[in-house]
């Protein structure tokens, strides 16, 4: 150390700001003390011995003599004692940055540069210091201040900051301060960590340790800043060690990008992958599920784990109606159900009718609704808040336009759903609606099968009627004829040629019916004058022997509707009256309404058997006392239909049978 | 109508369609029978005695099921209720093709679905009440 200070003139020490070399006298120390450094002399055991007025200005001390005594790790930041004391134990003749500390508490970066020297005849040591910014704009001996390089930190288009082994700030280039929303100057010796969102802050500091501990030079992290107006900033770091001629560190160097536009379009595409998942998963669902209750579980478990909500249930629509039912079809996202328990019992019971509730919300509104719990205070309020469910969202499904179930999902927070997910669920709700379609589809087809299955085995058995008295009269003719009289012969002829006519007639009526059933409604309805109609019915249908019609008409009545089947309609009325009522049979015809008219076919029977009445108009209905295969009604319901009408029975067991014939009045 | 006509079993046919009924009147006559005919279970329980309490003069019935109100079924179960009534021979026919029950297990009964040939139905009913080959025709 002596030699090396021996090599060094006066003039060239001078130059430095040292004073001239007079070596290990405490007249040294005294004319360095005197100089305009800050300068302190310090025993090794960390004991300041003296310290000169620009010490006691740069440290806040009213007096230097008030700083003898005291130790040098007094005016040390606490992060750096130990570093410090090392180097006062081993001390370095290289220029050395301090993170200090005023006594008023204010962070200070010093430059300091020290020799060994006797003061008082003790072995000491004097440190001169420079504040370290002074050092960076104004010293052009080292290379880190050099004009250069500080052209290059303060006009780099990216942020670059100086930071001290301890982590604290040494400079920030302007770009850095704008990304930061921060003033270099209020920046300056504050911790570098202080820029970090909280959730970040120790993000870089085991690769900062391991480069203090000599591994490596440098590493590149991404974490997020807060600016100085509280929003977050994505941030890619760079981050060198900068180390003395020994090895020891000396400064980081920072490189910071702002990557908050990358990051918000990876978030984006991430968001949007996974809404596509979720979509994926619930089309696949809608496409192969045979029950909807599957497809609907699929759904809860889909949308759970797309947004983190832990519970979601089902509601199920009772057909037609307005009342929504739990189906005590849940999904639980979270391990441990029990915290729900009471939850889902408060559900079980819990019949909503449309408006009522969220899921009657989401009914009534047909579309995705979202409510913080408490909001409506329904009967499972108190149970949500036990389970600390605070929000919820539901989605209606549809099934050809028409809601046929309600999703439930319950969240832990109260916040709403951005648009673009619960347009995502209003999706979800029609994709899955479609299993319901087509379960409604096979139901639909089952029972037309059934019904189908029940008109062949009910014609059969029609048709077995006639035919019972053909094939035995058949038998008689073929095997016993001769056995037989003329009168008998006479006898089964007649029988065949009547029930031969039977057949043929019956077979009629069923393909007549076949027939309305599959054709549909004839294109061209048109005008038809009620009276002529009737009275064209009354020529085909002539009333039998003790049988009197009555007709009252309003006059000028027309109605819409096709000819032909408005007369067969009416003369299968007007057969049935004859058949099943009184001596008094009576057409009415009158206005119904604004713009409808009414044609009445009414007798003075006893009317149509109570346990009739439920299939009147259904094929195969018939009264213990009628001969037809009771296909007439069901004919006339088919026509009337078809003539853009409507038909009802009205009658009563007093009054006897009334049918009524309802149509659009033609204007 | 000779004397031993008089002999021939009298088998009532219980049908609501009457042109069928004709037709299967027509049949016995042919197989050697006399008949007695009515078109609904309530008249025919009238026939096999008011109430079936005290013996009537049939022999055996032909008995279609699908009837108003009482049907042959019921009426068979009433028939074997009742001491008078409980070995008459019964043959019942319908247009539904499965056996009945109370004829599977039932040795005084016979089913044959309709339509059939009349020597189905008098095959069946010799079994049960033959009729003296002589009466027929």
């Amino acid at each position: 150390m002596a030699t090396k200070e021996a090599t060094v003139s006066d003039t060239e020490r001078r130059g430095a700001g040292l004073p001239p070399r007079a070596e290990n006298s405490t007249d040294d120390a005294l004319v360095a003390l005197t100089d305009a450094a800050a300068g302190a002399v310090v025993h090794r055991d960390g004991d300041i011995l003296a310290v000169n007025p620009a010490f006691a200005e740069m440290f806040g001390l009213d007096d230097p003599a008030t700083a003898t005594g005291m130790r040098v790790l007094d005016f040390v930041a606490p992060e750096a004692r130990a570093r410090v004391a090392a180097y006062i134990t081993t001390p370095t003749d290289e220029p050395v940055f301090h993170d200090c500390l005023r006594l008023d508490g204010i962070p200070l970066i010093v430059r300091g540069e020290g020799r060994s020297i006797v003061f008082h005849g003790e072995p000491a040591r004097l440190t001169l210091l420079t504040p370290v910014i002074d050092e960076l704009r104004t010293a052009d001996r080292l290379h880190e201040s050099s004009e250069f390089f500080r052209l290059a930190f303060d006009h780099a288009p990216i942020g670059k900051a100086l930071v001290s082994p301890e982590g604290r700030v040494l400079y920030l280039n302007p770009a850095l301060c704008e990304l930061v929303g921060f003033d270099a100057t209020q920046m300056l010796g504050q911790s570098y960590n202080a820029l970090s969102h909280p959730d970040d802050i120790d993000a870089g500091t085991p690769y900062a340790l391991a480069l203090l501990q000599g591994n490596g030079d440098s590493y590149q992290i991404e974490k997020r800043y807060l600016h100085a107006n509280g929003h977050v900033i994505w941030v890619a770091i760079a981050v060198s060690l900068v180390r003395m001629l020994d090895g020891s560190p000396r400064y980081f160097i920072a490189q910071v990008e702002d990557i908050t536009a990358r990051r918000d379009a990876e978030a984006a595409l991430r968001l949007e992958t996974e809404r596509f998942r979720l979509m994926q998963t619930v089309a696949e669902a809608a496409n192969t599920a045979e029950d909807p209750d599957e497809a609907y579980t699929t759904a809860l478990a889909a949308v759970c784990a797309h947004t983190g909500w832990p519970l979601a249930h089902v509601y199920r629509r009772l057909a037609e109606e307005d009342l929504l039912e739990p189906s005590g079809l849940w999904h639980f996202t979270e391990g441990d159900a029990t915290q729900f328990e009471p939850f889902v019992v408060a559900t079980a019971d819990n019949t909503l009718l449309s408006g009522v509730g969220l899921p009657g919300l989401a009914l009534a509104a047909r579309r995705p609704t979202w409510l913080v719990a408490g909001t409506l205070s329904t009967v499972r309020a108190e149970a949500a808040e036990r389970a600390g469910l605070r929000s919820a969202t539901a989605l209606p499904v549809f099934a050809h336009g028409d809601v046929v179930a309600v999703l439930e999902f319950f969240s832990h927070d109260t916040e709403r759903p951005d648009d673009a997910l619960l347009e995502l669920l209003g999706h979800v709700g029609t994709q899955i609606g479609r299993v319901a379609e087509r379960a409604q589809a096979r139901e639909q087809a089952a029972a037309l099968d059934e019904a189908r299955a029940r008109f062949v085995a009910h014609a059969a058995h029609e048709l077995r009627t006639p035919l019972a008295t053909l094939r035995t009269v058949a038998g008689l003719l073929g095997s016993r004829r001769a056995q037989m009289t003329e009168a008998e012969l006479a006898e089964c002829c007649e029988l065949l040629e009547r029930q031969g006519a039977n057949l043929d007639a019956l077979v009629d009526d069923l393909l007549d019916l076949s027939h309305l059933q599959q054709v549909a409604r004839p294109e061209a309805l048109r005008a038809v004058a009620v009276d002529e109609w009737v009275t064209r019915a009354l020529e085909v249908a002539l009333p039998p022997a003790g049988v009197t019609v009555h007709r009252s008409l309003d006059a000028g009545l027309c109605v819409l509707g096709d000819p032909d089947r408005l007369n067969r309609a009416l003369v299968n009325l007007l057969a049935n009256a004859y058949r099943h009522g009184g001596p008094s049979v009576t057409v009415r015809a009158e206005r119904d309404g604004l713009d409808a008219i009414v044609v009445v076919v009414e007798d003075d029977g006893d009317g149509v058997p109570e346990d009739l009445l439920a299939d009147l108009f259904e094929p195969f209905t018939r009264s213990d006392r009628s001969r037809g295969a009771g296909l007439g009604l069901a004919i006339t319901r088919a026509l009337v239909e078809q003539a853009g009408g409507s038909v009802a029975y009205r009658g009563s067991s007093d009054q006897g049978a009334r049918f009524v014939l309802r149509f659009e009045e033609c204007g | 109508m000779s004397g031993d006509e008089v002999l021939a079993p009298r088998v009532l046919v219980v049908e609501d369609d009457p042109d069928h009924r004709r037709a299967l009147t027509l049949t016995l006559h042919l197989g050697g029978y006399t008949t007695s005919e009515c078109g609904s279970g309530e008249d025919a329980l009238v026939q096999l005695g008011p109430n079936l309490a005290k013996p009537s003069d049939i022999d055996g019935v032909v008995l279609d099921i699908r009837l108003p109100n009482i049907d042959g079924v019921e009426v068979l179960t009433q028939m074997r209720a009742q001491m008078t009534t409980r070995c008459v021979p019964v043959v019942l026919i319908s247009a539904h093709a499965s056996t009945p029950i109370a004829v599977q297990r039932d040795e005084y009964a016979r089913f044959v679905p309709k339509p059939f040939h009349p020597d189905q139905l008098l095959v069946q009913l010799s079994e049960l009440l033959p009729a003296p080959s002589k009466n027929a025709r």
